[in-house]
């Protein structure tokens, strides 16, 4: 999931690394604090208080704030709002803390083989809150409902690293032969199909969590559906309280059954906006007790109120079409790179976010481990006289068909949609706004010519440089997260290289120079990485949101 | 009377019928794929088998006039299908949307008719007072003002700001949402039910009651002068009896015209006001399938939007009879 927000645990990188070999320590750069700082509570308490709210219920409005999600089963939830729903539901092999740790969920221990291609995971005694027990059977089954064809999930191509999942993808086999689950010894054993020094921090991905018997009869689309808005049952440390009300609220309570460390607040109302602005304006009225901040509203809502905006890994960014006949592949180089010169970055940071956030030089943002400056190689940069000469080097700007700038509605993006839109009118290029529904927006770009250059955002699952270069720009991810259907085989080896390198400094290296490939086809227009964007009430305690956005419900509780 | 109320009814089902036929056909005209909404969206590419399951299940493969044919006999037997997007039945949605619609409009309605007529008749009454201009104004302001925009006020004033400055809580509304529970149909059965009606209710209302103020001033004016009030007062009625049971009654036809005219909006394309405050409406409900081109949903609320839409304006030309005695039902 990753779009608008995506909440995957991650596995903490040090915890593999040091069980592989080289500990060097890796140079983790401090994320550089933007301009605020003032992540954190507010002394003296703020104008939200929380009172009058329920005493055992947290009321939500940040998780759930620009639509109604598209899934939020794990074998379908691919935004970061529905997986957030996921995420307190069910539990994995591995899961990423609010220190971008990865650490064990349900997985006690795990290790690895010399070559990282095969991975020994030992399973603690755990439960669904029916009572059915979690056995390493339980996660095998379930990725094999990811994988079954009838689904199409736009996940699976997170489970294809490992060995025979490409046949139960294609429908050939209806079992995953690299994964061998013992329901005695308690052990889970994964083949891979390429080394996967990264494979512990992967499966905290909520697609790897297992699932119930109940559920496994649910394979095709409408099936799924139909699970969903019921009762879903899971291992996490909530369970649902009654179906999901469509554009309304999803409603969970504590797990009793759950064999982790209770969660301290006993129920969780997460309320559906139709757009940021309502989600907000909720907050602001004291009915709720998280918000979460619409653009241009930055400086005043973290001046005002308890929040938590600190830089994450997540990049803000256009996809742009590389099977376009005008603005794709090799021939249209010129253009693509016109349109990420012509943008005004400073400008919607300023404008949008009031200064909060960074803008882009690269996909990969700092604070991820690997992190080079400027890997766009200064085709990120505000350079509209340059621009405009590509245009005419390009030479198709008389008979171009309008360039659609695809967005989804309620998520607070009209704002940087106009600025790009301006941008690139000024030099030369025809532009046309094309808003979308935004619970459907990202099935839809994903499709074949659904995403023209259309605006995404991508949340990292786990603190860790192959997962944007495997998700985003893979040719295995098309159809699934690569929305410009990027298609290269110099970048498929090269990160196919990077993955399998074991020392962490030569990995390092070569993701650079896949990353720097990426650029030479200019097969993205990065624009700025994400912040949080939470604000929350007097009453709540303990309110981390990590850099891969997931927000600890867990740990949270709620004062008097 | 009863003859003509029968036979509107009677005139009113190839009226339905003909609406949802047209925007089922429409629906084949227009790009989209119900299979990939159905698989649930995914686009990726759907297996043949799957495909054709689908197809079979929902039955896609038959040609288009037997669809439509099987769509009707389902309706008949009350069956409106299901929703492509969730897979839950079509009367379901109906039965959880349509209601709150249909009372946010009732509300909005009644706002209109008592603000608007009575506004409209005391404007009409002292013509060129201070009064009277003050209404002048502030209709032609508030005609020109968008619903969101009054939505968002309203919300920034009386949820926002009431609860920040610690305004009196009579005084304290939500910012949005659907009350739960409801009291003889239309009253909200909490407190907070009634603070998540209000706001829209009046943001829904708000241009119309302008509307129906300055009309009514205007169709009073125009029957105060008439020859039979001159007679009325010429009899030596007193005013208050020219005005109400002889002057009002007549006006009002072409104001009932407009209330019943606009109901139909309220209940059906309330979008704006639905979105701005998180209401639980038909009108977005509407957009949203008609987006995603989710068939089933469009078609069945829309056709509780036609029934009910017909329903009031019967309803409105029979209320002609009692106002205009002169307005008799032949057989």
């Amino acid at each position: 999931m990753r779009r608008t927000t995506r909440g995957a645990k991650v596995a903490a990188l040090a915890f593999s690394l040091a069980l592989l070999a080289a500990a060097c320590g890796g140079s983790d750069e401090e994320p550089s604090s933007s301009s605020n700082g003032s992540t954190g509570k507010k002394e003296g308490g703020t104008a939200a208080t929380g009172e009058g709210l329920p005493e055992d219920t947290l009321v939500d409005y940040q998780t759930l704030s620009a639509d109604n999600p598209n899934h939020i089963d794990p074998a379908t939830a691919d935004t970061r709002q529905g997986s957030q729903v996921t995420e307190v539901l069910y539990d994995g092999l591995t899961q990423v803390n609010a220190d971008n740790e990865v650490v064990p969920a349900v997985a006690t221990e795990w290790s690895g083989n010399d070559d990282a291609t095969e991975w020994t995971f030992t399973l603690k005694e755990d439960e669904f809150s029916n009572g059915e027990p979690v056995l390493p059977s339980s996660f095998k089954k379930a990725w094999e409902r990811v994988l079954n064809p009838d689904l199409a999930s736009t996940l699976s191509y997170h489970l294809l690293v490992i060995t025979g999942a490409n046949d139960v993808a294609e429908g050939n086999a209806d079992e995953i032969t690299g994964v061998v689950a013992d329901d005695d010894a308690m052990t889970l054993t994964v083949s891979l199909d390429a080394p996967l020094s990264d494979f512990p921090a992967v499966v905290s991905h909520t697609v790897f969590s297992p699932m119930p018997e109940e559920a496994l009869s649910a394979t095709t689309g409408d099936e799924i559906n139909e699970w969903e808005r019921g009762l879903m049952i899971g291992n996490g440390p909530y369970k649902m309280s009654e179906p999901w009300k469509d554009d309304q609220y999803i409603k969970v309570e504590a797990n009793e059954n759950y064999t982790g460390d209770a969660p301290k607040i006993p129920k969780i109302d997460f309320m559906i906006s139709k757009e940021v602005e309502s989600a907000y304006a909720a907050f602001e009225s004291g009915e709720a007790d998280t918000g979460y901040i619409p653009p241009g509203a930055f400086a005043d809502a973290t001046s005002t109120y308890n929040n938590s905006t600190d830089p994450t890994f997540g990049l803000y960014y256009f996809g742009i079409s590389w099977e376009d006949d005008e603005l794709g592949g090799e021939d249209n180089l010129a253009v693509r790179q016109a349109i990420s010169l012509a943008i005004d970055r400073d400008r919607i940071n300023d404008q949008v976010y009031d200064g909060a956030r960074d803008a882009a030089t690269g996909v990969t943002p700092p604070g991820i481990p690997g992190y080079a400056e400027d890997l766009c190689g200064g085709y990120c940069e505000y350079d509209p006289d340059r621009a405009t000469d590509l245009v005419d080097d390009w030479g198709k700007a008389e008979t171009m068909r309008p360039i659609k700038l695809q967005f989804n509605l309620g998520g607070g993006h009209e704002d940087v949609v106009s600025i790009v839109a301006e941008n690139l009118e000024a030099v030369g290029l025809k532009v046309e706004q094309d808003p979308r529904d935004g619970e459907t927006y990202f099935d839809e770009m994903k499709k074949e010519g659904g995403c023209v250059m259309c605006r995404a955002g991508w949340i990292w699952d786990y603190p860790s440089y192959y997962n944007a270069m495997y998700a985003l720009f893979t040719s295995t991810s098309i159809d699934g997260d690569n929305l410009g259907r990027y298609n290269s085989s110099a970048y498929d080896e090269k990160a196919n290289a990077a993955a399998a390198e074991t020392d962490e400094d030569a990995r390092n290296e070569l993701w650079n120079e896949a990353e720097k490939q990426l650029f030479a086809d200019m097969a993205v227009i990065p624009i700025n990485w994400y912040t949080n964007q939470i604000v929350y009430s007097d009453r709540v305690e303990n309110l981390v949101a990590n850099g891969l956005q997931a927000v600890n419900y867990p740990e949270m509780s709620l004062a008097g | 009377m009863l003859g003509y109320a029968i036979r509107r009814v009677a005139q009113a089902i190839p009226v339905v019928f003909l609406a949802i036929s047209l925007l089922f056909f429409l629906f084949y005209v227009l790009p989209g794929d119900p299979v990939t909404i159905i698989s649930g969206g995914t686009g990726r590419n759907i297996p043949e088998a799957t495909r054709q399951n689908i197809e079979e299940k929902y039955g896609f493969d038959d040609p288009i006039p037997v669809q439509f044919v099987n769509y009707w006999k389902g309706v008949l037997t009350g069956d409106l299908g299901t929703s492509y997007r969730t897979g839950t039945p079509v009367w379901e949605t109906v039965k959880q949307v349509a209601p709150n619609s249909i009372r946010l409009a009732l509300w909005a309605l009644m706002l209109e008719a008592v603000i608007g007529i009575g506004v409209g008749l005391v404007s009409s009454v002292k013509r060129y007072s201070f009064f009277d201009t003050l209404v002048t104004l502030t209709t032609t302001i508030a005609m020109a003002i968008p619903v969101f925009v009054t939505g968002y006020l309203l919300i920034y004033f009386f949820a926002i700001r009431s609860f920040q400055d610690g305004w009196p809580a009579w005084m304290r509304m939500r910012s949005g949402g659907t009350p739960d529970e409801w009291f003889l149909f239309i009253f909200p059965a909490s407190d907070d039910g009634w603070r998540k009606l209000i706001l829209p209710a009046i943001a829904l209302a708000f241009v119309q009651i302008a509307v129906i103020a300055r009309m009514m001033r205007a169709t009073m004016l125009e029957t105060i002068n008439t020859d039979y009030i001159r007679t009325a007062r010429a009899k030596g009625l007193t005013e208050r009896a020219v005005v109400f049971r002889h002057g009002l009654r007549n006006a009002l036809i072409p104001i009932v015209t407009l209330i019943g005219l606009d109901f139909g909006t309220l209940v059906g394309a309330a979008v704006l006001t639905e979105t701005v405050f998180s209401y639980n409406g038909m009108g977005s409900a509407i957009v949203k399938a008609a987006q995603l081109r989710d068939v089933p949903v469009v078609l069945g609320l829309t056709m509780v939007v036609v029934i009910v839409y017909l329903f009031v304006n019967l309803l409105i030309d029979l209320s002609y009879g009692m106002l205009d005695p002169r307005i008799r039902y032949e057989d």
